[in-house]
């Protein structure tokens, strides 16, 4: 009892402790800290009671010894391995019990034991944990090695983890040392360049919704190619997830790491690994950042002049001469001669108007780990915060911005039930909160990069209304916006960003894991059982919106101090309310409402769950079989695993899969290794005979620097291992569900139909995976070197078949059709020194580069070769080349060159293209596959950095070649859609006197297609819609000062403290035009821009 | 024993996870239906089958957009949301606005074959009736399974309706893309997909077998008229299942689809084709008259089109009211497509608008001809035409079908096609003013298929399109006799000659018999009767086939398109109706052009590349 007493008086003491270190920092929000802090050293006291429990081993009042521990003291010094540092806060525990200490800010530690002997736990956050035996009195000294050297490293694979150094598949990992160095604002991006052979696709900087495609080793697919991504072992969503309470990302590439998923490794396979307690006294950390996100790039503002008079030049091509703009309005465009004219006669740089200097962010991150022989906890919770790139007006309290409040939150629980025994519950998740700007209706982004800066005001700043009273409201004052659209593609941005309108939502998921572990060592050594029950929620919910529309006001200029009456007062108001009617207007009062559940859109069972669908559920099953044991220098792994999932997505009809694997791991000596997977997978969509595929792999490795003779003829090479894998994983995706059944529908008029018709054979589509490694290290690892060699053949694709007739009258459902073959190399390559003068020094490069070929795509029999899937890579693009220098450079050139259009409406300076098939005609059949892809197939980083005393600098660059992105006709035309606007692409455009430039000589037509000569051109006109995005960004830098004083520790019972700055994409080498940011995929109705970010942050450690 | 207990809880769980394995993936949802719930019910077969004519499978939101026979209609082709008719892709009639229609009959098909192929929007034949052809394969294949059928005779009734369906499905795509296979088995994934056509005249014969097929089970199903013959009996014209086909219909088809095979493009066997055309459309016409079809008379000539939903003269028609949906707005459908937005107040509209030699093909109500300057010529010296004042004394079918200069219109008196130069300014009227969209720019506008409803008169009557009429069988007739017999003998069987029976459709309306300078030969005789199925089946969708099966669309489609520019000036004795006529060529962008590939619509590009033994190369691209 006694002792308990003391025991919470200490608790307590610790807590008031705590408070008063927020008190002391005055740069946190204190409310905010001690209400964290107040949660989780809650929940560690709770946990500590709870060890206290009978049954467990801890100290007993009953028992003897409260004075024998005063006396069996132990001490001893940690140090890192590598550097030979003190390292404080590293935690000590006392095997079996819940006795433990921190080491001080010169790593020493003294800690009373028991008992005369007793194991202690070392372990600390990045740090390989070390057990030693120790005897009261002694004092001893333990170097800990850090995890992410190659010594010891544990990595995650499918269903469990395993040794690096035995390690026979081709996986990479990064852990959280590495990842929360990234600026980035979602942790998607924060992978970028640091996994070989994985491509990331940064597409939007909106805030909430910034997330990057993910594509392991390329495109293999055209069914979609998105890798299955596991959260603790579970298919989630994890692109929300705090970096801060992940351990490792590990990606799986080859067909030993995959094959156990069966239908879906396919497409590689991402696990996500939080973090979990470990034995030691309860550590906290608390990082918060914050920083600015500023555009990539935006379009180059083109003033009016050089508008108007190139509308000119295009309304002369096109025989429009009464349409002239006239020389007095192209003066009035270049100098205004009053600041009325300015508004008249507008020059406007959109994003001067609509755009501030930067976006804020904040971000937060409390975790508390630790643990006691009853349970292990890592508990965190984290916040971001991404604010509004736009200025927005203050309009009746409406909060119309973008901005996203993020609230992360994790408890990771191990209870040991009994010495045999592991409870784990895991509950993690997050809350955000999402508000837009309304830009559901059509073209916003579109207007937003392509609005014309010339034909009307931003607004109407609050003077216009004194120079020009609005005769039917008197007592209008104050800003007024200005018309919303002079087309009806283009609106004013400036009016969409304040109408008053914005949507609201909150998004939640919700990941819940319960998992039994049962050791079965009495029946077999090294035998276990795991049962695994896990559950994922997501729900999105519109929380308050508002549809008002703020009016807007055009002036017609002609009616502006005309006094033809002369009675003194002007003669019609010029003031124009858009919709305006004879009756007087009352604005209606601004009101917003709460939303319902937002609707779903799309999202299939093939794919992580999206925020889009409203509310998806899943449960997911698991139970396994572990054996794992060494007998002499043979170790053996063995695991059998069945699993079930059910999701439900929104209304749909649930999706089901069901799986079997089966996995022997063997290794002999460390020497010789040997893996064989099997998954044995079920899909609704075959047919019961066919339901089933059974995906083997197999792989081996050998060691070879472990053998004798090589240590004796190489003793500078320290590591040498080579490994091959060769095996089958699955997919079922395809265009329908249950392609094995044939069905009915009825139509909208209540008639009955046929279906697709059923493919009864339809069954797994196989990939067939083979990977030769080797792993080379030099000198200690000084230099160190991997290469993997892969090959990919799929087959029995599924896919819609193309040779169908129209004679059917009908189309058949997927059939197993589709052949494609893969094949690539990755290299890695570090090196990492350590002076003498305790400089680390490091550099690492990896490169990963891909090729795909459709070998079988269906293709008609009779469809010329140049147009065939065939041989060709996936999603490759058909378009047209110009013929000679590009344009039509004479009137023999328009009448002897075939053009797709009818030669009446063709101009000098016009498109000249290729006949491809020299036909005489120039069609759709003149597209050929043209260079480049969308998905670059050579992805490459390079980063290097330096630490020495406390500083740490890191820089990373990163590179995409092969890559080309398709621009959309508004960026490449100019005057497109009758909209007055022209770009930077338009600029360098044919005359007689500039024979060899970049682009057509302007046309305006406001036909919804634009000029006829454009209406033909495809996607992927090479040059110009379809430009190369070949690309080499710093895409991370990162400056960090560690502070260890003696002064921090005492006053604030700091153990460490660091100071950071670091930003993302902060330059880009890019062939691509200047204004356009190279990584997305496409240029298509416009963006929320992409945006680098730049922090600055404090981490400290209690 | 703590350790057994958790062995026999896992073992417990490990039963309990296998036990319901095996039905675990056979879950699928039930809100479709098997093949067996679908064919074993006769009320299922029903909503099955009808869906041809009804149905939607793509289930389109808009409620007009038709996947189904009617895409084929005359009046589904010409109305609606369409904007242009068949008729506007020849050299018969000019939209009033320049759309998909102009750059087709000018021999640039394009990207605009989506109208006709798959696109929902549109007219999506090619696609559609290939997926009606299964459907009837479908059908016939298990009409065996139908388990509670109330009589024999509704089976019967189905199998014939599957054999016509199935045969005017196959004549649909013959009429606009050439010979065809004859598709009468379902197609499944492992058969041939690439199938040889059949000849052009072989596909006619396979078309009219089918017919005939198809009239056999209707006789069988005692349907070979759908309602009561006796006029004003019960439920006479007005049987709910009168837009299904018949017998007679079957009979009617196989004569059209002879004549069809018979005529120059098809003909295989010269003079015997037209023999048997002659026997087919002579029996057709005695099938519809002993059954209770007549000609309507001339008072009620315009209730083949406006007034009702069914006529007796129509054998098998189509009532647009009881179209679905359409009930409510179906007068500004029907004036959208052919008269000026001055008429509905709208300016989102077209008009088809008859070219000059349309008119022409309207005789003097003598019987005179006026189609060259000869022709007009020699009436002109007979005193029964006057170019200045043409629209007196004309064809009574004139009246009734076009809208002239200052024909009648109720709610604004007349019909002003014309400008005015006033005091030296050029005023145009409203039917000519560019302000409303879809004005005329030959100087007429089509009125067959109006009502006469406008903004001044809003009624909204009935409309009837027939498919196929009596009126057409004596138009067969004639035709396949003159070319069999000539102009003045009986075909073996008959009782009426070539000109007796194009006599018999002039009387009907009033018109002269046709003088007896035409009827000389065979081959005078023809182009007469060829005008005479011009006029009297004018904007029924019969002038684009005809003028091919003819082979007459090289001259026609390349002939300038004429119009007329009227000009209000004082009656005077040269201007005897106070306006000044003046022909004058279309302009440019509105006329016609003519390359053989024009015969037949082309495919998709990407289709040509999937099929080698169905000839691909009749249909070239365009």
């Amino acid at each position: 009892m006694l002792n308990k007493l003391k025991c919470m008086k200490k608790i307590v003491k610790k807590k008031l402790c705590f408070t008063s270190i927020c008190r002391l920092e005055p740069a946190f929000k204190v409310k905010l800290c001690i209400l964290l802090l107040t949660f989780s050293v809650a929940t560690v006291s709770a946990a500590s009671f709870n060890s206290g429990e009978p049954g467990t081993v801890s100290i007993k009042p009953e028992t003897d010894n409260y004075t024998i521990v005063q006396q069996n003291i132990v001490r001893g010094t940690v140090k890192d391995a590598a550097t030979g540092e003190a390292l404080a806060g590293v935690g000590i525990m006392v095997k079996g019990t819940t006795v433990g200490t921190l080491t001080d800010v010169n790593g020493q530690f003294s800690l009373g034991i028991p008992g005369r002997e007793a194991i202690l736990i070392i372990s600390f956050i990045g740090y390989t944990p070390q057990e030693i035996n120790v005897t009261a009195g002694t004092s001893v000294n333990v170097s800990l090695v850090i995890e992410f050297t190659q010594m010891g490293e544990v990595v995650v694979v499918g269903y469990g983890t395993q040794k690096k150094e035995s390690m026979v598949g081709a996986i990479t990992q990064v852990n959280n040392a590495t990842l929360v160095r990234s600026a980035a604002t979602n942790v998607t991006n924060a992978i970028s360049g640091k996994l070989s052979g994985v491509l990331t696709i940064h597409q939007s900087g909106e805030p909430g919704n910034d997330q990057a495609e993910i594509i392991v080793r390329g495109l293999s697919s055209w069914q979609g190619s998105a890798p299955l991504v596991l959260v603790d072992g579970v298919e989630r969503d994890f692109r929300d997830m705090d970096p801060n309470e992940i351990s490792s990302i590990s990606v799986l590439k080859d067909a030993s790491a995959t094959a156990v998923f069966g239908s879906k490794g396919a497409n590689g396979v991402i696990i996500v690994t939080t973090k979990r307690g470990v034995l030691s006294k309860p550590a906290m950390t608390f990082s918060g950042s914050t920083g600015a996100q500023v555009p990539t790039r935006l379009p180059s503002y083109i003033d009016s002049y050089t508008t108007m008079s190139m509308l000119n030049v295009a309304r002369m091509n096109d025989q429009q001469f009464t349409q002239l703009t006239s020389k007095y309005a192209l003066d009035e465009y270049k100098h205004p001669s009053s600041r009325l004219k300015a508004l008249q006669y507008p020059s406007i740089n959109w994003f001067d108007e609509c755009t501030r200097d930067f976006a804020p962010t904040v971000n937060g991150n409390l975790n508390v780990t630790g643990g006691t022989d009853f349970v292990k906890y890592f508990i965190t919770l984290g916040y971001l915060y991404q604010g509004n790139l736009f200025k927005q007006e203050d309009f009746e309290g409406g909060d119309f911005g973008y901005w996203y409040h993020r609230y992360n939150y994790r408890a990771n629980l191990d209870f040991n039930l009994t010495k045999t025994t592991q409870l784990s519950f895991n509950l993690g998740g997050d809350v955000g909160i999402r508000n837009t700007t309304d830009v559901s209706y059509y073209g916003y982004w579109m207007s937003f990069y392509g609005t014309t800066g010339t034909q009307f005001p931003a607004y109407w700043p609050d003077w216009v209304l004194d120079e020009i009273p609005d005769i039917d409201y008197p007592d209008a004052s104050g800003r007024r916006l200005s018309t919303s659209s002079n087309s009806a593609w283009f609106m004013n941005p400036y009016n969409s960003l304040n109408r008053g309108s914005f949507q609201r939502t909150l998004v939640s998921k919700v990941f819940m894991d319960l998992i039994l572990d049962q050791k079965l060592d009495d029946i077999l050594k090294g035998l276990s059982v795991k049962g695994k029950i896990s559950t994922n929620s997501y729900y999105s919910h519109r929380v308050l919106q508002s549809g008002y529309n703020r009016p807007t006001w055009r002036i017609i200029w002609d009616y502006v101090g005309v006094d033809a009456n002369g009675d003194g007062k002007v003669d019609n108001n010029p003031w124009f309310r858009d919709g305006q009617s004879s009756e007087y207007y009352y604005p209606e009062p601004y009101s917003q409402s709460v939303g319902g559940l937002a609707l779903p859109t799309g999202g299939t069972g093939d794919t992580a769950p999206t925020l889009s669908d409203s509310f998806t559920n899943d449960l997911y099953w698991e139970l396994s079989l572990n054996y794992s044991n060494t007998f002499g220098k043979h170790t053996v792994n063995a695991l059998a695993l069945m699993n079930r999932q059910q999701r439900n997505l929104g209304t749909q009809f649930p999706y089901y899969n069901a799986a079997f694997v089966g996995r022997i791991t063997y290794d002999y000596s460390r020497r010789y290794l040997m893996e064989v997977n099997i998954g044995y997978t079920g899909s609704e969509r075959f047919a019961p005979s066919n339901r089933y595929g059974f995906f083997p792999s197999g792989a081996i490795g050998w060691v070879i620097s472990e053998e004798n003779f090589f240590k004796n003829a190489v003793p500078w090479m320290n590591k040498l291992k080579i490994r091959y894998s060769d095996g089958q994983v699955g997919s079922d995706y395809a265009s329908s569900r249950w392609l094995y059944t044939s069905d009915y529908y009825v139509d909208n008029r209540g008639y009955l139909w046929e279906s697709a018709s059923a493919n009864s054979s339809a069954q797994w589509e196989v990939a067939r995976k083979k990977d030769l490694g080797i792993e080379i290290g030099i000198f200690k690892n000084l230099f160190s070197f991997s290469v993997d060699l892969f090959d990919e053949q799929r087959s029995k694709m599924l896919l819609t078949p193309q040779t169908t007739t129209f004679l059917i009258g009908n189309s058949f459902k997927d059939l197993n059709l589709g052949k494609v073959k893969k094949h690539g190399i990755e290299v890695e390559v570090e090196f990492n020194k350590m002076t003498a003068a305790k400089l680390n020094y490091w550099i690492k490069g990896n490169l990963g580069l891909n090729e795909n070929r459709i070998l079988f795509r269906d293709d008609p029999a009779f469809t010329p070769e140049y147009l065939k899937d065939a041989g060709k890579p996936i999603n490759v693009k058909y378009g047209e080349l110009t013929a000679d220098n590009g344009y039509l450079t004479s009137v023999d050139d328009i009448h002897m060159t075939p053009s797709p259009i009818s030669l009446q409406t063709l101009v000098l300076g016009d498109y000249k293209f290729i006949d491809y098939n020299v036909d005489g005609v120039i069609n759709t059949q003149d597209r050929y596959p043209v260079k480049g892809l969308t998905y670059a197939p050579v992805v490459y980083a390079v980063s290097g950095g330096l630490s020495w005393k406390g500083f740490d600098l890191s820089l990373m660059f990163q590179g995409n070649q092969g890559k080309y992105q398709s621009f959309a006709p508004q960026y490449e035309l100019t005057f497109y859609k009758g909209d007055f606007r022209v770009h930077s692409a338009n600029l360098d455009y044919w005359t007689p006197d500039n024979p060899d430039p970049k682009a057509i000589t302007p046309h305006f037509n406001a036909s919804d297609v634009g000029p006829a000569i454009i209406s033909w051109i495809s996607p992927a006109f090479v040059d110009h819609y379809w430009r190369n995005s070949n690309y080499l960004r710093l895409k991370e830098i990162y400056l960090g000062y560690n502070l260890n004083s003696a002064f921090l520790k005492r006053v604030a019972n700091i153990s460490n403290l660091l100071i950071y700055a670091n930003g993302t994409d902060v330059f880009t080498f890019s062939p691509l035009l200047r204004e356009y940011d190279p990584e997305v995929k496409s240029f298509g109705a416009g963006w929320y821009p992409l945006l680098n970010n730049f922090n600055l942050g404090v981490k400290f450690s209690f | 024993m703590k350790k057994y207990i958790i062995l026999l809880f896992w073992i417990g769980l490990i039963t309990l996870f296998f036990s319901s394995c095996e039905k675990y993936l056979d879950k699928a949802p039930i809100s479709t239906f098997t093949p067996e719930e679908v064919f074993s019910n006769f009320g299922n077969i029903h909503l099955y089958f009808d869906a041809v004519y009804k149905g939607q499978p793509t289930r389109q939101s808009s409620t007009n957009d038709d996947e189904n026979l009617q895409t084929s209609y005359p009046l589904y082709i010409d109305g609606g949301p369409r904007k242009f008719s068949i008729d506007q892709l020849t050299d018969l009639t000019v939209g009033g606005r320049i759309r998909e229609d102009q750059p087709i009959r000018l021999g640039t098909m394009g990207t605009n074959l989506y109208i006709f192929y798959d696109d929902v929007l549109q007219r999506p034949q090619l696609t559609t009736m290939f997926r009606i052809i299964r459907k009837c394969n479908t059908l016939l294949e298990n009409i065996g399974n139908i388990k509670d059928a109330p009589t024999q005779e509704d089976i019967y009734d189905l199998i014939a309706q599957a054999h016509f369906v199935r045969a005017y499905a196959h004549y649909d795509l013959f009429r606009f893309w050439g010979p065809m296979p004859y598709i009468d088995k379902v197609i499944g994934p492992y058969d041939q997909w690439d199938i040889p056509r059949l000849s052009k005249y072989e596909t006619c014969k396979a078309i009219a077998n089918d017919f005939d097929t198809a009239y056999t089970f209707f006789a069988k199903a005692g349907k070979i008229r759908r309602d009561n013959p006796t006029v004003g009996g019960v439920g006479h014209l007005d049987n709910p299942d009168m837009f299904r086909p018949n017998g007679v219909a079957a009979k009617a088809f196989i004569s059209r689809m002879l004549l069809y095979g018979a005529s120059p493009l098809n003909n295989a066997h010269g003079a015997k084709d037209w023999e048997d055309a002659a026997k087919a459309s002579w029996e057709a016409i005695q099938l519809a008259e002993q059954n209770g079809y007549f000609l309507l008379s001339a008072e009620n000539y315009k209730r083949n089109w406006v007034g009702s939903n069914y006529s007796d003269e129509a054998i098998w028609a189509y009532a647009y009211a009881e179209h679905y949906g359409r009930g409510i707005d179906y007068t500004n459908q029907m004036l959208g497509y052919m008269l000026t937005g001055y008429f509905s107040g709208r300016t989102d509209w077209c008009a088809d608008c008859p070219t000059q030699s349309c008119i022409d093909r309207f005789e003097t109500k003598w019987g005179d001809a006026l189609n060259t300057p000869e022709d007009r010529e020699a009436a002109t010296t007979a005193g029964n035409y006057n170019e200045q004042d043409p629209f007196v004394n004309r064809d009574p079918r004139f009246y009734i079908d076009i809208l002239y200069n200052q024909a009648p219109v109720i709610g604004y008196e007349k019909a002003n096609i014309y400008w005015e130069d006033v005091g030296g300014t050029i005023v145009l009227q409203d039917l000519i003013k560019p302000s409303w969209v879809g004005i005329t720019y030959t100087g007429y506008f089509q009125r067959k298929w109006w009502g006469d409803q406008s903004v001044k008169n809003n009624i909204r009557p009935f409309y009837c399109a027939p498919i196929i009429r009596l009126a057409e069988l004596y138009l067969n007739y004639a035709e396949a006799a003159n070319e069999a017999y000539g102009p003045n003998a009986p075909a073996p069987g008959a009782t009426l000659t070539a000109v007796q029976a194009i006599n018999v459709i002039r009387q009907r309306i009033g018109q002269a018999d046709v003088q007896s300078k035409y009827t000389g030969s065979k081959e005078a005789f023809r182009d007469r009767i060829k005008n005479e199925r011009i006029v009297e089946l004018c904007f029924e969708t019969h002038y684009f086939f005809d003028e091919r099966r003819w082979m007459d669309a090289p001259k026609w489609m390349a002939a300038p398109n004429m119009g007329v520019d009227i000009q209000k000036v004082p009656v005077s004795a040269e201007y005897p109706a106070g306006f000044k006529y003046t022909r004058k060529l279309v302009q440019a962008d509105h006329q016609t052009a003519w390359k053989d590939a024009m015969y037949y619509f082309p495919f998709y590009p990407n289709d040509y590349f999937k099929m080698r033994a169905f000839d691909m190369s009749i249909n070239p691209y365009w």
